[in-house]
């Protein structure tokens, strides 16, 4: 865990309402896995407040162009609140002040030889991490991964090339049928469970609450162990002001407790969560 | 050669490097900010309020931000007393600073507990008082909230402690001075300042309080001027008597700091501002010397409580 400033690199809209940051922050990239966090301070003002949470978009990625380097780590964000309005209007040059990285991310010692990530809107900020570290980094044998990307529209679908570019297999499901499956991004899941065998796959996802309930929902049905990147307001964003929890049943002791979403996730296990 | 500035304070008997403490609730037990600072160079720690029992605390929403400040409604998420003492006491007690421990209970009966199974136990340099917590036994309102109540606790429980005894006063209250006061009388060695304020937030989408709890305490930058306001009463009356006060209420900057000092706290404590500034207290410290030094003061504690009056 570390704190201080560090230099924004991009600042920019991918795709409309969708913005991709990329800072220089060595100390954060060395340690940092897929499905951690930042907890960032939009500005040095006390309004807002709080710092924001980030889920890490690409850790330490090899270059694609110049600027980029194996000490960046990027963030995904839709500028949708106050503190995401301020970051978007953030340029390139200045300085961020960033803590992180945060939180407990995917576990990837799990025996899996089918990887299905599922991604709903901004939920694929730690999904593009995670398939890094899947594919390059922990050069697992995966049989096969597939993901499923959902969005409104077409022109919101993110990051598709990228995990082509992995190696993977990719699904779209759009709401109004403009690209890939016509409708919600669970009921492709259901499709591509019915297509293939799933015995030996995990699920990961990150993505709106109604999404992540149906998916803790198939994954508990098909026994499918499923690895789900929650999203809650946050305090200190470090596991001391026990702001974040949600309602968790432990899956062994089945005892009943909140837990912190910054500390004891982001990320949880499908069958562990009490939705509410 | 040019004396160094003197950051030392003794409030309760507590012996303090410094005048910056991390408030009780934002701290946790310290673990979550050891790779982060230096837990030695705070003055003292107050620990996340402990109870007899664990408890589970409140179901979310838990937190919600306003303008310059924060609502939270945790509703006293603790590990409970036992293993307070065998998983996060040894923790601290690698630790040269002082850990205060914030006590709260639904009865006399559990504080009384609470603070006779603390006494003399190594590692622990006080109590505070949290008064705050619902009465059970009076329908639910705090025991902070009357001089009575307050007078019958805090003598209650000085009777089973040998320890410097802090009580934490609430701002919710027709007269917090009065209230002050009683805490004195009944045996406190201290007293902390304020607590929370009582807000509410309200979701207008779903025309839903935005908290779980309903009701919150609010906290930060936007809470400072009405702390400050309570700890220039309380000191006005509590100062023949000196009693020293723990000021805390949205501190942020050594500026704030310095303006609870000079309205008579012997220490400041900081809560939310560490959210957001895991490393201020070392700021703030910074700030106070700065000051001490461009005023002439060798050491803190000869500005406590240097507010000039007219009249």
């Amino acid at each position: 865990m570390w704190q201080g400033k560090v230099k924004i690199l991009i600042n920019e809209e991918i795709v409309p309402g969708y913005f991709r940051m990329v800072l220089r922050a060595s100390r954060v990239a060395e340690e940092a896995r897929a499905g951690q966090f930042i907890h960032v301070r939009v500005r040095d003002k006390y309004e807002p407040l709080l710092r924001r949470p980030f889920s890490l978009h690409r850790i330490g990625q090899k270059p694609k162009a110049e600027s980029l380097r194996w000490d960046n780590i990027e963030i995904l964000y839709e500028p949708a609140g106050k503190g995401t309005r301020i970051l978007a209007q953030r340029p390139a040059g200045e300085e961020l002040d960033i803590l992180g990285p945060l939180g407990r991310g995917f576990d990837l010692r799990e025996d899996f030889e089918v990887a299905i990530l599922v991604a709903g809107g901004m939920g694929m900020a730690p999904l593009l991490a995670l398939a890094d570290e899947i594919v390059k980094i922990e050069k697992r044998k995966v049989e096969n991964a597939y993901i499923i990307i959902g969005a409104r529209t077409k022109r919101l679908v993110l990051c598709e090339d990228d995990f082509r570019d992995l190696g993977m297999e990719v699904k779209v499901a759009t709401d109004d049928g403009s690209q890939g499956y016509k409708g919600l991004a669970t009921d492709l899941l259901k499709e591509l469970l019915s297509t293939i065998d799933y015995r030996l796959s995990t699920i990961f996802a990150c993505g709106p609450r109604e999404m992540l309930r149906e998916i803790a929902a198939i994954s508990i049905n098909k026994d499918i162990p499923g690895q789900l990147s929650l999203e809650s307001q946050m305090g200190c964003g470090v596991g001391a002001c026990q702001g974040c929890v949600v309602r968790v049943k432990n899956l062994k002791s089945k005892v009943e407790s909140y837990q912190r979403v910054c500390k004891d996730g982001p990320v949880f296990r499908a069958g562990e969560i009490i939705w509410e | 050669m040019k004396k160094e500035i003197d950051l030392s304070v003794t409030p309760a008997g507590i012996k303090m490097d410094c005048p910056v403490m991390v408030a009780s609730g934002t701290f946790g037990c310290g673990e979550e900010y050891d790779s982060l600072l230096d837990l030695n160079r705070l003055g003292a720690l107050v620990v996340k309020g402990i109870t007899l029992q664990p408890r589970r605390g409140n179901p979310p929403t838990r937190i919600v931000e306003t303008p310059a400040g924060m609502l939270n409604a945790i509703g006293l998420e603790n590990v409970g007393l036992e293993v307070f003492m065998e998983k996060k006491l040894p923790f601290l007690k690698q630790f040269a600073v002082p850990v205060i421990v914030n006590i709260c209970g639904a009865d006399e009966e559990e504080y009384v507990r609470i603070a006779a199974r603390l006494d003399g136990v190594e590692g622990v340099s006080g109590l505070e008082l949290n008064i705050s917590c619902p009465n059970i036994k009076k329908g639910g309102l705090s025991f902070g909230r009357e001089a009575g109540t307050t007078r019958a606790l805090v003598a209650k429980v000085r009777k089973v402690t040998r320890l410097p005894l802090l009580v934490k006063l609430s701002p919710n209250v027709t007269d917090i001075a009065a209230i002050g006061r009683a805490a004195e009388e009944a045996g406190a060695d201290g007293l902390s300042l304020i607590n929370t304020l009582l807000g509410m937030s309200i979701d207008i989408r779903e025309k839903r309080p935005k908290l779980a709890n309903i009701t919150g305490g609010l906290s930060g930058p936007a809470i400072k001027p009405i702390a400050l306001l309570k700890m220039h009463q309380v000191h006005r009356v509590c100062k023949p008597h000196n009693i020293p006060i723990i000021g805390q209420g949205g501190i942020a900057t050594a500026q704030d700091a310095l303006e609870f000092i000079i309205a008579g706290a012997s220490a400041v404590g900081i809560g939310t501002a560490l959210f957001y500034d895991p490393l201020v207290c070392n700021k703030i410290n910074a700030g106070i010397s700065e000051y001490l030094k461009q005023h002439h003061f060798n050491n803190v504690s000869d500005l406590v409580g240097t507010l000039q009056l007219n009249s």
